[in-house]
């Protein structure tokens, strides 16, 4: 297929925090809030005079000072976020808003207030309380969180506009992101699709990471592009595959796993559009903070919530979302140290394999990464091995 | 008089039994040498399904 | 065979030393069968104390045997079925290690809560087997509801006629205490799974159980819960397909705020609090009753008033008289339960030895040479180091974390007051002050070493915990600034499986720390190295 006219130039943003776009945003007053979860709404730090920066560490091979501070026993997502922090990556940034969504995020991110890494006096450290079921009444919840944490303080330390108008712009521009990634992403579902993976993963961190408002055009550009781009002739892979894990930021992973024949036709990890690219309703009598807090806390499909109903839903999903991207395997992921991915990984995939509370069996492959990708020879195999096995699976079965 | 008296004397006997039980630790001595391993003996042969 | 190392006369010296038990050194590994921690011989503490503890040992075997004469052939079907229950007939070897060089008031304290702790699990375990459907479904099947180990039977109380049962403490969290080698077991059964091993142990340990299925079937609710921290939130998905029987059960999320220092977050406590009186409501299909739920909370306010007492008498003179493992054990059990009939008369007990220790101004731990404050979450497998660390090194530890949990007085005049309290009781649960609600409470340890004028601090380090592994810089760092003041000793160990971190390797840390910085000598040089690598 032709080359895309933006790769390189959104691989090149991609290979550090501080990059063109954001860099050009910081100069014009913007101000960038940076995040780590996908709880926490996008369009609220998208307002205007404002960007949302989603963190990520890339090239982070050797934590040495995070090792120091979080042993060599936690997430290496989160000690490489903070490895970056002390060698002053992130000192663009004037909000750090985080979440208590797991412990070890939650101990890095109070690192950047306990060993003051951003230099800039008016640095506001947010940390939420997420609650860890759906409905109506913990939406709320979330809502007040926010606005105690979040908005209050930063319309105090910043005079950062937090109108109703504001936010429903914002969410206005988000929705409009969103469907174009969502046009994209549908583009996966085709027999010989006119995107690959790797591709829409780059994509996506793009939108994730850099100014939404400077990168629009390309984009819009992106998906005209691929409107009309042609594919290969025939296929060039030799299995469909869906990835679901944590914190998956490394387009390489994904580039890996093509190279051993497998497409990733759906992305459900952290970094990843499903879910966190669906537009964000705006029902009738909502205002735009019970719209962002109900849209975030119930689209979202993180291992926390708990009960039965999530419990099931969260598998149900993986399945239906195999079933409609036409995966015919998941690879099912967990960065090494990570308890909530570690369960949920092994959970998974036995139900998966089972077919217990789903409709069917979808083969799985499970695997434990690390951040910085050290074992790519073994992930190699595995995909190598996992994607050989679909394909004799679709041979011996044709109608699967 | 003389039950008393025997009453006693088995008192004393059981009692003195059950401290050298007690001193000498042998109900643990018998629980892990002999009560436990059968009782292991059983439940390793016990087919289980796994369950997650 | 086993033969004394050391001999009558060196250790006692003289007849009047043998009759009373006071000699200078006990000797007490010397009575260790080698390469274990099983006793050849159980303890002589002089001829009054060790008649009391013999009468204690009788009453521990006769409330067992109270358990199995409840209903033989059923608790026969339950050791045949449970491999964990099989634990439990470990139970008066975990009690000798829990008194070990007890003698005086210290014993007859230690005795009173231990009494109450078995008399309760003995309670609870019956509880449990009867209504377990797998042994036969009885009338109180559907009466007894199941919670997650480290969630308070409170709200119970709003519902006579109903028992609760923290399952998971009795079939999980009680197995590396009374037999170490079976913690191992069931957190194998979780690795084979394809669970990661450098996850925490202890919810490892509960998700074991429930994939060997061995979770009694009790009940039709079961009310789970996130705390105290990440691990044990997703043990309880691990553990839905057993616990909930397929999802036949209702199951009750009880969520507890993360950040439960933060006054922003108390709303959600409570009403997760009358969320959780709905739900029992609609299942049970019977109105909550206030009273008897008031009254419930008031007789463990009673027990947490006795507890502050207590801890007044620790802080501020040598005359506390629970041992450090008894003290933290008996803390920790309370918390499950609340203030129930068994924890109130021991209360009342305690409070009558502590009073008459500093009316009469008794010592019960002479050998004390240090002041410790016991921080993080302690062992299972290695529970009694803590008294280890008296009886070897003099080190007495006044005061453990998870002791300080749950203990804040609860308003029952106003009823909004009144959840917000009980909201408070239910986010500082054992194990959650090191693990989650941010950096400030480890930090507290600093205030609470000094209220209780300690001059070391016992780091517990379970290299499975995240909450700890995030935050060791900032430990680290602290007790730079704070080495003037406090010693701070490390003491690594890995919760629940004993394989990773053995006990001896806890014991060799703070053996360097004593000869290496302090220079000191050991009370008991034959406590300093030993194997029990063998034993339970």
């Amino acid at each position: 297929m032709k080359d895309l006219k933006h790769l390189i130039y959104f691989e090149e943003l991609l290979r550090q925090a501080h990059n063109e776009l954001v860099a050009q945003a910081c100069e014009q007053g913007d101000m960038a809030l940076a995040y780590n979860c996908s709880y926490i709404p996008e369009p609220l730090l998208d307002v205007e005079g404002c960007f949302s920066v989603r963190l990520r560490a890339p090239g982070c091979t050797s934590p040495d000072l995070a090792t120091y501070y979080m042993t060599n026993r936690s997430c290496s997502y989160s000690k490489s976020i903070l490895e970056r922090a002390f060698e002053g990556g992130y000192n663009f940034i004037s909000a750090l808003i985080g979440q208590e969504c797991c412990t070890t995020m939650n101990r890095m991110e109070q690192y950047f207030e306990y060993c003051d890494l951003i230099p800039n006096e008016k640095f506001h450290f947010a940390c939420i309380d997420m609650p860890m079921k759906k409905g109506e009444w913990y939406a709320g919840y979330f809502r007040r969180q926010l606005e105690q944490k979040v908005i209050g303080p930063l319309e105090e330390r910043f005079g950062i506009d937090f109108s109703e108008e504001r936010l429903r712009e914002s969410i206005e521009r988000h929705n409009e992101l969103c469907r174009i990634m969502t046009e994209i992403g549908d583009m996966r579902m085709a027999d010989n699709p006119v995107i690959t993976g790797y591709e829409y993963h780059v994509i996506q961190l793009v939108t994730l990471t850099c100014p939404k408002r400077l990168i629009m055009d390309k984009l819009r550009e992106t998906l005209e592009e691929l409107r009309k781009r042609e594919p290969d002739p025939e296929p060039w892979f030799r299995a469909r595959v869906m990835v679901a894990g944590s914190e998956v930021d490394d387009p390489a992973f994904t580039k890996l796993v093509e190279m051993c024949g497998g497409l990733v036709v759906a992305d459900r990890y952290c970094f990843g559009s499903l879910p966190g690219r669906e537009p964000i309703e705006l029902r009738s009598g909502q205002d735009a903070m019970d719209a962002l807090a109900f849209h975030y806390m119930e689209k979202n499909e993180c291992p926390r919530p708990m009960g039965t109903e999530a419990t099931v839903h969260r598998r149900q999903y993986l399945y239906d979302l195999a079933r409609k991207y036409r995966a015919e395997g998941i690879i099912l992921e967990n960065m090494k140290f990570c308890e909530y991915w570690g369960y949920e990984r092994a959970i998974a995939g036995k139900w998966l394999s089972e077919g217990y509370q789903v409709e069917g069996r979808i083969p799985t492959c499970q695997i434990e990464t690390d951040y910085a990708n050290a074992s790519v020879g073994q992930l190699r195999t595995r995909f190598q091995a996992f994607v050989e096995s679909l394909e004799i699976k679709r041979l011996q079965n044709p109608e699967c | 008089m003389k039950t008393a008296a025997k009453l006693l004397g088995l008192g004393s006997a059981a009692l003195a039994a059950l401290f050298a039980v007690y001193y000498f630790n042998l109900d643990m001595k018998l629980v892990r040498s002999v009560v436990v391993p059968l009782l292991d003996r059983h439940y390793d042969s016990v087919h289980r399904e796994q369950t997650l | 065979m086993w033969k004394r190392k050391i001999s009558l006369k060196e250790q006692y010296g003289t007849w009047e030393h043998f009759i009373r038990g006071d000699e200078p050194c006990h000797y007490l590994g010397q009575r260790l069968l080698e390469g274990t921690n099983f006793y050849a011989r159980r303890e002589w503490r002089g001829v009054r104390d060790t008649a009391y503890a013999f009468a204690h040992w009788l009453k521990l075997w006769i409330t067992m045997a109270g358990l199995v004469l409840r209903n033989p052939v059923r608790v026969a079907m339950a050791f045949w079925k449970y491999r964990w229950l099989s634990a439990y007939l470990g139970t008066p070897m975990m009690v000798d290690r829990w008194l070990e060089g007890d003698r005086g008031t210290a014993l007859r304290a230690d005795t009173a809560a231990i009494e109450c702790m078995i008399s309760e699990t003995v309670d609870s375990l019956w509880k449990m087997i009867r209504a377990d459907r797998r042994l036969g479904e009885t009338k109180w099947t559907e009466k007894t509801i199941t919670f997650d180990y480290t969630l308070p039977k409170h709200i119970l109380y709003g519902f006579p006629g109903y028992e609760g049962i923290n399952m998971p403490q009795y079939c999980a969290f009680m197995m590396p205490l009374l037999r170490k080698q079976l913690g191992c077991y069931y957190i194998d059964q979780t690795i084979s799974c394809g669970i990661p091993g450098d996850m925490c142990t202890l919810p490892m340990l509960e998700t074991g159980v429930a994939v060997d299925n061995e979770y009694p079937d009790v009940g039709n609710i079961w009310l789970t819960t996130n705390t105290p921290c990440d691990a044990n939130m997703m043990d309880n998905n691990a553990m839905w397909r057993a616990i909930s029987n397929e999802g036949q059960k209702a199951v009750f999320p009880f969520t507890i705020p993360m950040m439960y220092d933060d006054p922003t977050t108390r709303e959600l406590g409570v009403h997760e609090i009358y969320e959780g009186i709905a739900f029992m409501e609609e299942h049970l299909g019977q109105k909550f009753n206030w009273e008897t739920f008031v009254q419930h909370l008031e007789n463990t306010n009673t027990f947490n008033k006795g507890s502050h007492e207590r801890w007044d008498i620790y802080a501020n003179t040598d005359f506390g008289t629970l041992n450090p493992v008894v003290q933290g054990m008996f803390r920790i059990y309370f918390y499950q339960h609340g203030g129930n009939k068994y924890f109130l008369k021991a209360n009342r007990k305690l409070l009558k030895i502590f009073e008459k220790c500093v009316r009469n101004e008794i010592r019960p731990f002479p050998h004390a040479r240090h002041r410790a404050l016991a921080w993080s979450c302690g062992s299972t497998y290695n529970a009694n180091v803590i008294l280890w660390l008296y009886n070897c090194w003099g080190v007495l530890t006044v005061i453990n974390m998870d002791s300080l949990t749950g203990h804040n007085l609860v308003d029952t005049e106003d009823r909004d007051l009144m959840m917000g309290d009980l909201a408070d009781w239910y986010a500082r649960t054992p194990m959650r002050t090191h693990t989650v609600g941010g950096n400030r409470h480890l930090m507290q340890m600093w205030e609470t070493a000094e209220k209780f004028n300690c001059d070391i601090i016992i780091m517990y380090d379970d290299i499975g915990c995240k909450g700890m592994a995030g935050a060791q810089g900032l430990l680290e760092e602290e007790i730079r600034k704070h080495r003037d003041r406090f010693h701070v000793i490390w003491l690594p160990h890995s919760l629940m499986d004993c394989r990773i971190v053995p006990s001896s390797e806890g014991r060799k840390a703070v053996n360097q720390y004593m000869q290496n910085i302090l220079h000191e000598e050991p009370i008991d040089p034959t406590l300093v190295d030993f194997d029990d690598e063998m034993g339970w």
